[in-house]
């Protein structure tokens, strides 16, 4: 299908609602994360809003972990 | 290894998988990992869209400046912080979300350092302005062209005045925090040919300080050491004062 139109896609197939809630932001052990609920009770990590560099280093806070 | 041997270690991962302690000796050969002491230097991301009063699709990648502002709160505020490097590759975004970010930047009391990698466009340009010294990659770009607004428009001639003021708030601040020239901003935010769908210009990295927008062509390096000497130079200020 090609559309041939000056609206952007958003304006023509809008994003549902469901989409935004699932990402979140939290906070654990201090540092904020946003992450994605995976719908079984965990989360999967997408960033890490730090502006410390070595937090970037901890495995624990890499994007892509379950917590 | 035998098929025997392939089924019981299959059934060994499936009924028991490593612990993370087993994970980190695999990946790494080392129960812990060493950490690093802690930083005097934090890094500030500034990338995809600046994200200010409309919360954008998820498919965007945005910075949040929600986010972003008590992060700078908390580095004015941490002694051991001693510099910040910026680190910008953004399409632009919300212009009052920008601009409070570069305020922000600009009214921090210690030493900053910004570097443009890939793309500073649009309110990127404030934001790259905004810091003590400004540094861009010789292969980023910063488009520099008139904002606009989206939603509903009235059309009445206040709108133009409105969007008008807003313009020259932009203006008025990276002029302010560089060397260009208002009259050369303008001119290149004016310039017409150069944008396929737009009025503006697509200024490259040896260009971008050429008009005096930014301070130098370099990479991390480079930022780093001017960092470091500019942190070193807060320091000496410091103890003559004392």
């Amino acid at each position: 299908m090609i559309l041939y139109t000056p609206l952007s896609e958003t304006d023509i197939y809008p994003v549902s609602s469901d989409s935004y809630t699932k990402f979140q932001t939290i906070e654990v052990n201090g540092k904020r994360l946003t992450v994605e609920d995976l719908q079984d009770g965990s989360y999967r990590i997408v960033q890490l809003l730090s502006t410390n560099p070595h937090d970037y280093l901890n495995a624990n806070f890499t994007p892509g972990q379950i917590i | 290894m035998t098929d025997k041997d392939i089924g019981k270690h299959e059934g060994e991962d499936q009924t028991n998988p490593p612990s993370s302690l087993v994970q980190k000796i695999q990946a790494l050969g080392q129960t812990s990992v060493p950490t690093a002491p802690d930083s005097n230097i934090h890094v500030l991301s500034i990338i995809g869209q600046v994200e200010g009063h409309v919360q954008l699709p998820p498919q965007n990648k945005t910075t949040k400046y929600e986010h972003l502002i008590p992060q700078i709160v908390a580095i004015e505020q941490n002694p051991k912080i001693e510099g910040l490097i910026v680190v910008l590759n953004t399409v632009g975004g919300d212009v009052e979300a920008g601009l409070a970010l570069s305020e922000m930047l600009a009214s921090l009391s210690k030493p900053t350092v910004s570097i443009v990698l890939g793309g500073g466009h649009s309110i990127g340009v404030p934001i790259a302005v905004s810091t003590n010294y400004s540094f861009i990659a010789p292969s980023a770009t910063m488009t520099i062209h008139p904002i606009r607004l989206t939603g509903l428009v009235i059309g009445v001639p206040q709108t133009f005045e409105y969007l008008d003021k807003m313009q020259e708030r932009v203006i008025q601040f990276v002029t302010s925090h560089s060397n260009i020239k208002g009259e050369k901003f303008k001119e290149l935010m004016f310039e017409k040919g150069n944008l396929t769908r737009d009025i503006g210009t697509n200024v490259i990295g040896t260009d971008a300080v050429k008009y005096g927008l930014i301070d130098e062509v370099g990479g991390i390096k480079e930022a780093m050491v001017k960092l470091n000497e500019l942190i070193d130079q807060d320091k000496e200020d410091g103890t003559m004062i004392q």
